[in-house]
C-alpha cells in the first residue's frame, strides 16, 4: 500500500503554471532584507509586500483556491489545491499572518445575508480585507460560551463594551470578528450575537501583551462601541452557531496539506553534520530514537491533515476529526521539541547566530511549541469535543456547518 | 509519623541571631532598584552590593558555615547550617555566584599552600569561581574532553574550548580539567587547574539562552598556566574533578523550607476568576496543583535526606543522581501543569497580566534550561544505574570533604 499522492498529467500540467506564476511574483525584493524567523521581527516594508503578495494571490483566485468562485475563492478542485499549497510549501514568502481571522469568511458565507457575503466574504477571499478573530475574553479561559462581553441594543445599533485578550498580529487589521452577549438572560449559547465590525470604531483600544515568542499578541478593549446592525451575521441569538463555523475550521476540519516537516528535516541533517565526542549525533542511538519518534509524529500529523482535507473537499461528514488533528498538532509540537532539547541540548535555547542550532529556528521552535498549546482551545478542550461528538459525552453535539459542507453536490 | 522537623531552644536562640545580622545587613539599598528576576538583568551596582553581602556572610563564617575555620568557613554544625539556610530563604538579595562546587576538590587533593590560596577566599566569599567543564563538542560525556595542557617547563599551555558556562560579569578563577596526556586511557588522561581568569590568551564570549543568565563561552588560546594551579596530580584530574560533580549532583543535599512559588501560584489560582469562579475550584485546576505540591514535598524531603545522610557520613551511592534527576523532570512536569492550568498568561510578561509580576513566564522558560547543567537526566540515570550495580560499567561515589572523607565536619 502506498499513501503517497498520485496526479494526473493535467494535474501535473496546472502544477507547471503555479510553479511559472510564483518563480515570476513570489520573489521578495532584496532592498526588504532576509524573511523575519518570528512574527514580531516583521517590518512594516516587508508586511506591505506580504500582503499585497496575498491580494495577488488572491486575484487569481489561489488564496483560498477550493472556495466557490463566486464569492472570491478560486472554485478550484481539491487536487487542484493540494498543488497549489504544495508549490507555495516550495518557495520561501513572509506571510500576512491573517489566516485565522480570516476564518470568518466561512462563517459569513453560511449564515450572512446575500449583501453581507458580497461585502466581507469575497474581499476576505481575495485578501483585500485582513480581520482578527477576537474571541477569547481575559477571565473567560477555554470555555468561550462563558464570555462576557455585552452588546446592547440600541435603535439600529449595538452598543459593545468588554474586553478580548491573546488576539491578533503583528500589525493591525481592518475589521474584527467577535461573538459578544447579545442577552443576558437567555440560556448558554442562545445569547450571543457574532459581528464582523471594522476595527477603527471609536471606543475600541488595542494594548499589546509580550508573549514568549516575539509575536504581538493584543489586549483589545470595547469601550461602548457604536456598531451598525449590519455588521451583526446571523440572528441576534444565533452567534454561538455561527461562530462555530469559525471554529469547526481552526480545529482542523478543513484538514492540511503539508508536504513535508523541513524543520525536522533539518534537525535531523544537524545531528548528521553534527559531531560529539568524536562522532556524528545520528551516530548515537538515543539521537536515533528520539528523530524516529519525530519523524513518526510529524507523518501522522500529515496524513491526519490530509484525510481531514479529503474528507472535508468531499462533502464527507466530519465528526471528531478537526479536534484530533488539533489535539494531535498541539501535543505533539510539545513531545517533538521536548525530544529536539534532549538530542541538541542547550543548543536548542540559545539564540546565538553561531552556535544556535539552524540558526535560531530550533530556540524558536522550542518557545513556539509551548504558546501553542492555547489557541483555538487548548487540548482538554479539544478531547472535549471529541467525546461529545463520539457519543460518549453527557453533552452530545454535531459538527457545525460550514462553506464545504453546505455546498450543493 | 512527623516529618517536622524540630528545633531545640539552642537552635531558636541561634535562628533570633541569625535573623537579627540578617535585617541588619541583608536590605539591598533603595537607590538599587527592585532585584530582577533573571540573574542576567542584576546590574553591575547590584552585583557588587551582592558580592559584599557574600563577603560579610563570609567574615561570619555563615557563607559555608561547614566548612572549617582554618579555611574560612563558620565551623558550624549542621543543625546550625540548617537554620542559616532556612533564614537566607526568607530574605531578597541577589544570588547566583557560582563558586559552590570547586571548593571540595583543593580540600581533598590541593597541598596545605593551595588550600590557603584557593579554597579560603572561596569559603570567605572573596572571589568567584566558574566551573568550566562542558566543551562544544563534549555534550554530557565530560570524560570525552578536548581542551589541551602541554607541558612547557614548570607550565601548562592550555588550548580549547569551554561552553554553557559562568554567571554574572566576570570570575576570578575558572576551574577546569583539560588533556595532559592525550594517549593515556579515558579518566587517566586529565589534570585539573584552577585558572585565573585574567591570563592572556583567555576571551569570553556572551551566549543568550532562553533565560537572561549570561552564559559564556570561554576560549582559551596558548593559555600560560604555572603548575602551581594545577589540583592533584598530572593524570589525576577526574578524580579530583569527581568531587566537584558528586556535589552538583546533588550528594550533599538541600535544606529547602518550602516552594514559595507554588504556594503563590495556588493563592493565584484561589484569587483569579475563569468563568465567574475562581480557578482552584476546577477539579483540573486541584489535581495539577496537588501534583506539583506532592512533587515540591518529595524534592524537598530527597534534599533533606541527603542532607542528613551526607553530614552524618553515611556512604552515599545513587542519592546524589537521584535528586538530579527528580530536581529536573519536576521542574518540566511542574511547569507543564502550571502551563496547562494558567493558559497563555504563564507566558506573559506583560506588567499588569503577568501572573506573579512575570514569575512564572519565568519560570517556565528556566525549567527548560535546568535539564542540562550538571549532566542531563539520562547521565543521572546512568549514574545511578551504575551505583545500583545494574550496569556494565559499576562505580562508588567519588569521595568528597564531607564526614566520609575523614575530615570530621564540613560540607558544601
Amino acid at each position: 500500500m502506498n499513501f503517497e499522492l498520485q496526479y494526473t498529467r493535467e494535474q501535473e500540467d496546472f502544477r507547471k503554471e503555479v510553479r511559472a506564476w510564483l518563480e515570476t511574483n513570489s520573489k521578495v525584493p532584496d532592498e526588504l532584507g532576509p524573511l523575519p524567523l518570528e512574527e514580531g521581527e516583521m517590518t512594516w516594508e516587508m508586511f506591505q509586500w506580504a500582503r499585497d503578495f496575498q491580494r495577488k494571490l488572491g486575484a487569481k483566485g489561489w488564496l483560498f483556491p477550493t472556495f466557490p468562485s463566486e464569492y472570491g475563492g478560486g472554485g478550484l478542485s481539491a487536487d487542484q489545491g493540494i498543488i497549489l499549497r504544495e508549490e507555495l510549501g516550495r518557495i520561501e514568502y513572509p506571510e500576512a499572518y491573517y489566516q485565522i481571522g480570516n476564518l470568518a469568511m466561512s462563517a459569513i458565507y453560511v449564515h450572512g445575508t446575500e449583501e453581507q457575503k458580497e461585502r466581507f466574504v469575497a474581499p476576505i477571499a481575495r485578501g483585500e480585507m485582513a480581520c482578527w478573530q477576537a474571541f477569547t475574553e481575559p477571565e473567560g479561559g477555554s470555555d468561550l460560551a462563558s464570555l462576557q462581553t455585552r452588546a446592547v441594543r440600541d435603535g439600529d445599533d449595538y452598543i459593545i463594551t468588554g474586553q478580548k485578550m491573546w488576539i491578533g498580529d503583528q500589525f493591525e487589521p481592518d475589521m474584527l470578528w467577535t461573538p459578544v452577549v447579545t442577552d443576558p438572560d437567555a440560556p448558554r449559547h442562545q445569547n450571543l450575537g457574532a459581528f464582523l465590525f471594522p476595527a477603527d470604531l471609536p471606543g475600541i483600544t488595542i494594548h499589546e501583551l509580550n508573549l514568549m515568542v516575539n509575536r504581538r499578541k493584543r489586549l483589545i478593549s470595547f469601550d461602548g462601541v457604536r456598531v451598525s446592525r449590519e455588521y451583526l451575521i446571523g440572528e441576534e441569538n444565533q452567534g454561538w452557531r455561527v461562530i462555530s463555523t469559525s471554529l469547526e475550521l481552526e480545529h482542523g476540519a478543513g484538514g492540511a496539506i503539508q508536504e513535508r516537516d523541513k524543520l525536522l528535516d533539518d534537525i535531523i541533517q544537524y545531528t548528521r553534520d553534527t559531531v560529539r565526542n568524536g562522532q556524528p549525533l545520528s551516530k548515537d542511538p538515543f539521537v536515533q530514537q528520539a528523530m524516529a519518534d519525530n519523524y513518526i509524529e510529524s507523518n501522522i500529523q500529515r496524513l491526519l491533515g490530509l484525510r481531514n482535507y479529503w474528507m472535508f473537499n468531499n462533502g464527507q461528514q466530519v465528526t471528531y476529526h478537526g479536534s484530533q488533528n488539533s489535539f494531535l498538532n498541539k501535543h505533539f509540537a510539545v513531545t517533538k521539541a521536548s525530544r529536539v532539547l534532549n538530542v541538541l541540548g542547550p543548543y536548542a535555547i540559545v539564540d546565538d547566530e553561531k552556535w544556535g542550532a539552524l540558526q535560531r529556528r530550533v530556540e524558536i521552535n522550542q518557545r513556539n511549541s509551548l504558546v501553542g498549546l492555547h489557541p483555538g482551545g487548548t487540548y482538554d478542550v479539544q478531547k472535549l469535543i471529541m467525546a461529545r461528538r463520539l457519543g460518549i459525552s453527557r453533552t452530545q453535539e454535531r459538527a457545525a456547518p460550514t462553506h464545504a459542507s453546505t455546498q450543493p453536490r | 509519623m512527623d516529618f517536622a522537623i524540630q528545633y531545640t531552644t539552642q537552635q531558636e536562640e541561634f535562628r533570633k541571631e541569625v535573623r537579627a545580622w540578617l535585617e541588619e545587613n541583608a536590605k539591598v539599598p533603595e537607590e538599587l532598584g527592585p532585584i530582577p528576576l533573571e540573574s542576567g538583568a542584576v546590574s553591575r551596582e547590584m552585583w557588587e552590593w551582592g558580592k559584599e553581602f557574600r563577603r560579610k556572610l563570609g567574615a561570619k563564617g555563615w557563607l559555608f558555615p561547614l566548612w572549617e575555620e582554618q579555611y574560612g568557613g563558620g565551623g558550624l554544625t549542621p543543625d546550625q547550617n540548617f537554620i542559616i539556610q532556612e533564614e537566607l530563604e526568607n530574605v531578597d538579595v541577589p544570588r547566583s555566584y557560582s563558586n559552590n562546587f570547586a571548593k571540595p576538590a583543593p580540600y581533598d587533593y590541593g597541598t596545605e599552600e593551595q588550600k590557603q590560596r584557593f579554597l579560603r577566599p572561596l569559603c570567605a566569599g572573596d572571589v568567584i569561581c566558574w566551573q568550566g567543564f562542558t566543551e562544544p563538542e563534549g555534550g554530557s560525556d565530560l570524560a570525552s574532553l578536548k581542551t589541551r595542557a602541554v607541558r612547557d617547563g614548570d607550565d601548562y599551555i592550555i588550548t580549547g574550548q569551554k561552553m554553557w558556562i559562568g554567571g554574572q560579569f566576570e570570575a576570578d578563577f575558572i576551574w577546569t580539567p583539560a588533556v595532559t596526556d592525550p594517549d593515556a586511557p579515558r579518566h587517566q588522561n586529565l589534570g585539573a587547574f584552577m585558572i585565573p581568569a585574567d591570563l592572556p590568551g583567555i576571551t569570553i564570549h556572551e551566549l543568550n539562552l532562553m533565560v537572561k543568565d549570561r552564559k559564556r563561552l570561554v576560549s582559551f588560546d596558548g593559555v600560560r598556566v604555572p603548575r602551581e594551579y594545577m589540583v592533584g596530580d598530572e593524570t589525576q584530574g577526574w578524580r579530583v574533578i569527581s568531587a566537584s560533580l558528586e556535589i552538583e549532583h546533588g550528594a550533599a543535599g538541600a535544606v529547602r523550607e518550602r516552594d514559595t512559588l507554588l504556594e503563590e501560584i495556588i493563592e493565584y489560582t484561589k484569587d483569579t476568576l475563569r468563568n465567574g469562579e475562581p480557578l482552584s475550584k476546577d477539579p483540573f485546576t486541584q489535581q495539577a496543583m496537588a501534583d506539583n505540591h506532592i512533587e515540591s514535598a518529595i524534592l524537598r524531603l530527597i534534599g533533606l535526606r541527603n542532607y542528613h545522610m551526607f553530614n552524618s557520613g553515611q556512604t552515599s551511592t545513587y542519592h546524589g543522581s537521584q535528586n538530579s534527576f527528580m530536581g529536573k523532570h519536576y521542574s518540566v512536569s511542574k511547569a507543564q501543569r502550571v502551563l496547562e492550568t494558567l493558559g497563555p498568561f504563564a507566558l506573559t510578561e506583560d506588567p499588569e497580566w503577568a501572573p506573579l509580576k512575570g514569575r512564572v513566564e519565568v519560570n517556565q522558560r528556566s525549567s527548560l534550561t535546568t535539564l542540562h547543567p550538571g549532566g542531563t537526566y539520562d547521565i543521572q540515570k546512568l549514574i545511578m544505574a551504575r551505583r545500583l550495580g545494574i550496569s556494565r560499567t559499576q562505580e562508588r561515589a567519588a569521595p568528597t570533604h564531607g564526614p566520609t572523607g575523614g575530615q570530621g565536619s564540613s560540607g558544601s
